[in-house]
C-alpha cells in the first residue's frame, strides 16, 4: 500500500490544533476552533468537560472571609473586599494559588473588580511581574497574562504614588486552555470503543435551565433526593426521583424554549416504565428503562430512542418532527400504556437533561440556572500546495455523520474556493453520499449514492485522475466517471472539514482521514475501504 | 473574544442586524456567515412561567418580554490603530441595543463567563 501524503488519526492535539501523523513537519495539521467549553466521552466512558478555561486557581477571591490571603501593612480584608489604605507604598496582598499556580508558557485570564477608589497597582507572581503598574478606575477588568516563569504565588501590589485608597473584589485566575478539540470515545451498547473519533458539532443550546438539579423542576406526587448516586460524569450528582402516587399521576417537569430534541440520562431503581410527555407537541411516549424497550403512545408525533451508555445508565432521546416541545414531563407509568389514575410507589435516577432546537441530540451541555450554548466547531487548513498532487490522488475517510439533518456537509480538498475542489458530501438527502470534482469552475464528476446508514461507521475512498474518477464505499465501487480533467500544478493546497470557503461544515465523527498522492488501484481501494 | 447581550424592539430588527454581519452567498444562492461570531437568538424571554395542569396542558400562558433578546459571543472584533492601540467595539448598529447586566443573565456560553468577558 502506498504511503499517504497526509494522514490524521485522532490522537494528538493542542490549543487550536489537531495534529496529523503525516506529514510530520506540521504542514498537515488542522487549525481547530470552538469558543466555549464542551463535553466528550472520555476513554473511561465518563462524560468529561473539555474546557476553554481551566479551574479557578484563587481561593476566596470574593473576600467573603478574612482568610486565605497574606496581607502586608496597608491591606485589610473587610466588608467583602480587600482594601488598600494608600498610607504605605508598594505593599502586597498575597496567596499561594491552587494547582501549583503559574506555569511557564501558559496563559492565564486574570479578573478583578475595583469597587472603590482608583487603584494604582501591579500583578506579580513570586517569580516575575505579570502585569506592570497601572491605574484602574472603578469597574471590572479582565487581563490575559502569559507566565514566563513558574510561580506558585499571586501578589497584588498597591502603590501610593498615584491613585487613591481602593478596594478590590472578585479576584479570579484561570488558565486559558483555548480551543481544545474533542477526541470522543463512542459507546456501543454500553461498551467504550478503543479508538476515539474527532467530534465536530454545530452550535447548540441546552434550554433546560437545571440539567442536573431536579429539585428545581415542578413536581406532582414526587420528591427529589439530590446527589445520591454516581452519574455518567463519574461524580455523585445524580438525583433520585421518588414517586408516591395513589389513584393519580406523578411527574417531574420543566418548561423550556421550543425544542425538537429532549434527552436525559436515566437509571432504573424500581420503577420500570416512564412516560415522557412534551407539551406543545401534545404527545408522549412510554419507555421501559429496565429492559430498554419503547412502549405505547400518548397522542401522536412523539418518538423515543434509547442509548445504553454503560453502568446501567441509558440516555433517553425524546423527539418530534419539529421544534415544538415547550415543556418536558417525566411521568412514572404502571405499564407500557398507563400513567394516569395509577397507584405506584418507587423511584428512578435522573441526570443530564437537555432540550435543543436542533434536529438531533448533540453532546451533553450542563446547565445550572440558565440555558447554555456550546459554540460551533471548525477544523480546517491542513496541507500546502506541496502536500498534494494535482493530477491524481485518493482521499480516504472513515467515520460517521451525526445526523440526517437535511443539510449538505462537505469534506473538501481545494484551493480554498469552490472553483477548484474535490468534495465528499453528506447530502441533504438522508443516507446519501456525494462525490464531486470541480476544475476551473467546471464540474468533472458530480454524483450521489445512497448507503444503508450514514450514522454508522463507514469508509469512503474518492479517487481522482484524468478520465478516471471513482468513489468506493465499504469495499464496493459505487460511483465512476471516465471523463474529466484534473487540476493544474500548484492548485490544491488545503484539506478542510468544510467546503474550503467556510460554508457547509462537515459535522461528523472522524476516525481516520488520509490523502494519497496517487490514484490507488481497485485492489488497494477495496482493501482500504473494507 | 467578548460577550454581549442585546435587546431589540422586535425580531425583525434583530434579524436585520444579524444579516448585516459579514456573509457570502454560494452558487446555490445560500447565504452563509463569513464571520466567526456565535449568535444565539433567545427571542422573547419568559418573565413569568406559564401554568399547566396535571396532564401537561397549558392553563395559563407564560408572560414574555416584549423585547427580542440576542446573546453574541464576538470573535476577532479587535481593531488596532496606527499607534498600536487596540480597541473593541460593537459592530455598527449594535451598541445602542446592548445591555450591561450585573449577573450572568438567563443564558450563557458554556464555560465562558459573561462577567469576565463582557464588552
Amino acid at each position: 500500500m502506498a504511503t499517504p501524503s497526509l494522514a490524521m488519526i485522532p490522537s494528538a492535539y493542542a490549543d487550536s490544533k489537531v495534529y496529523s501523523v503525516l506529514p510530520n513537519n506540521g504542514d498537515g495539521d488542522f487549525s481547530f476552533n470552538r469558543d466555549s467549553s464542551a463535553t466528550r466521552i472520555g476513554q473511561n466512558g465518563l462524560i468529561q468537560t473539555v474546557g476553554f478555561f481551566g479551574n479557578e486557581l484563587v481561593t476566596n477571591g470574593s473576600f467573603d472571609t478574612d482568610s486565605d490571603w497574606t496581607k502586608q501593612t496597608g491591606w485589610t480584608i473587610s466588608g467583602g473586599t480587600a482594601n488598600y489604605d494608600f498610607l504605605t507604598n508598594s505593599k502586597y496582598l498575597r496567596q499561594t494559588l491552587l494547582n501549583g499556580g503559574f506555569v511557564t508558557g501558559k496563559t492565564y485570564q486574570v479578573n478583578f473588580e475595583i469597587t472603590s477608589g482608583t487603584a494604582y497597582m501591579n500583578i506579580k507572581s513570586n517569580a516575575e511581574t505579570l502585569k506592570s503598574t497601572d491605574l484602574y478606575l472603578i469597574g471590572s477588568y479582565s487581563i490575559d497574562v502569559t507566565a514566563s516563569a513558574n510561580g506558585s504565588d499571586l501578589l497584588i501590589y498597591g502603590l501610593n504614588t498615584q491613585g487613591t485608597a481602593f478596594s478590590i473584589d472578585n479576584i479570579s485566575i484561570k488558565e486559558v486552555l483555548g480551543d481544545q478539540p474533542r477526541l470522543n470515545y463512542d459507546i456501543s451498547n454500553g461498551v467504550v470503543q478503543s479508538c476515539p473519533s474527532l467530534l465536530l458539532e454545530p452550535a447548540s443550546t441546552n434550554v433546560i435551565n437545571y440539567s442536573e438539579d431536579f429539585s428545581q423542576w415542578s413536581k406532582l406526587n414526587s420528591t427529589v433526593t439530590s446527589n445520591l448516586i454516581t452519574s455518567p460524569d463519574g461524580l455523585q450528582n445524580a438525583d433520585l426521583i421518588n414517586y408516591s402516587i395513589s389513584s393519580s399521576n406523578g411527574y417531574v417537569r420543566q418548561s423550556h424554549s421550543a425544542s425538537q430534541y429532549v434527552s436525559f440520562y436515566v437509571k432504573y431503581k424500581d420503577i420500570q416504565w416512564l412516560m415522557v410527555y412534551g407539551s406543545g407537541l401534545g404527545a408522549g411516549k412510554f419507555v421501559d428503562i429496565k429492559n430498554s424497550v419503547v412502549g405505547g403512545n400518548v397522542g401522536s408525533g412523539a418518538n423515543i430512542q434509547i442509548i445504553n451508555v454503560g453502568n446501567d445508565w441509558k440516555r433517553i432521546i425524546f423527539y418530534s418532527s419539529s421544534a415544538n416541545i415547550t415543556q418536558t414531563s417525566i411521568y412514572a407509568a404502571a405499564s407500557d400504556n398507563s400513567y394516569a389514575n395509577i397507584s405506584l410507589t418507587g423511584g428512578v435516577y435522573l441526570w443530564g437533561a437537555q432540550a435543543e432546537a436542533l434536529s438531533y441530540a448533540t453532546s451533553y451541555i450542563p446547565t445550572n440556572g440558565s440555558s447554555q450554548t456550546r459554540a460551533a466547531e471548525t477544523c480546517n487548513g491542513a496541507g500546502t500546495s506541496s502536500t498534494f498532487n494535482d493530477s491524481e490522488g485518493t482521499i480516504y475517510f472513515e467515520g460517521s455523520a451525526l445526523a440526517n439533518d437535511g443539510t449538505f456537509r462537505i469534506l473538501s480538498l481545494s484551493n480554498g474556493t469552490t472553483s477548484n475542489e474535490i468534495k465528499i458530501q453528506l447530502s441533504s438527502v438522508a443516507n446519501t453520499i456525494g462525490y464531486g470534482v470541480v476544475v476551473g469552475g467546471i464540474p468533472q464528476i458530480d454524483q450521489f449514492y445512497t448507503i444503508n446508514n450514514v450514522l454508522s461507521n463507514n469508509k469512503f475512498c474518492a479517487k481522482y485522475k484524468a478520465n478516471d474518477f471513482a468513489l468506493w464505499i465499504n469495499g464496493v465501487e459505487v460511483l465512476t466517471d471516465s471523463s474529466g480533467i484534473t487540476f493544474p500544478n500548484g492548485t490544491l493546497n488545503t484539506l478542510n472539514f468544510n467546503r474550503g470557503n467556510g460554508s457547509n461544515n462537515f459535522y461528523s465523527n472522524t476516525k481516520d482521514i488520509r490523502v494519497y498522492n496517487e490514484a490507488l488501484t481497485d485492489a488497494q481501494l477495496q482493501t482500504l475501504t473494507t | 473574544m467578548k460577550i454581549s447581550k442585546y435587546e431589540f424592539d422586535d425580531e425583525a430588527s434583530a434579524l436585520s442586524k444579524i444579516a448585516a454581519l459579514p456573509h457570502a452567498t454560494d452558487e446555490d444562492g445560500n447565504d452563509y456567515p463569513t464571520h466567526k461570531h456565535t449568535i444565539v437568538k433567545l427571542g422573547h424571554i419568559v418573565i413569568e412561567q406559564g401554568e399547566y395542569d396535571a396532564e401537561g396542558n397549558e392553563t395559563q400562558a407564560p408572560v414574555l418580554s416584549d423585547k427580542y433578546s440576542v446573546d453574541v459571543l464576538w470573535k476577532d472584533l479587535e481593531e488596532t490603530d496606527e499607534d498600536g492601540n487596540v480597541t473593541i467595539n460593537h459592530p455598527y448598529g449594535w451598541a445602542g441595543k446592548a445591555l450591561d447586566l450585573d449577573d450572568e443573565g438567563v443564558h450563557g456560553f458554556f464555560g465562558v463567563s459573561y462577567q469576565d468577558n463582557k464588552m
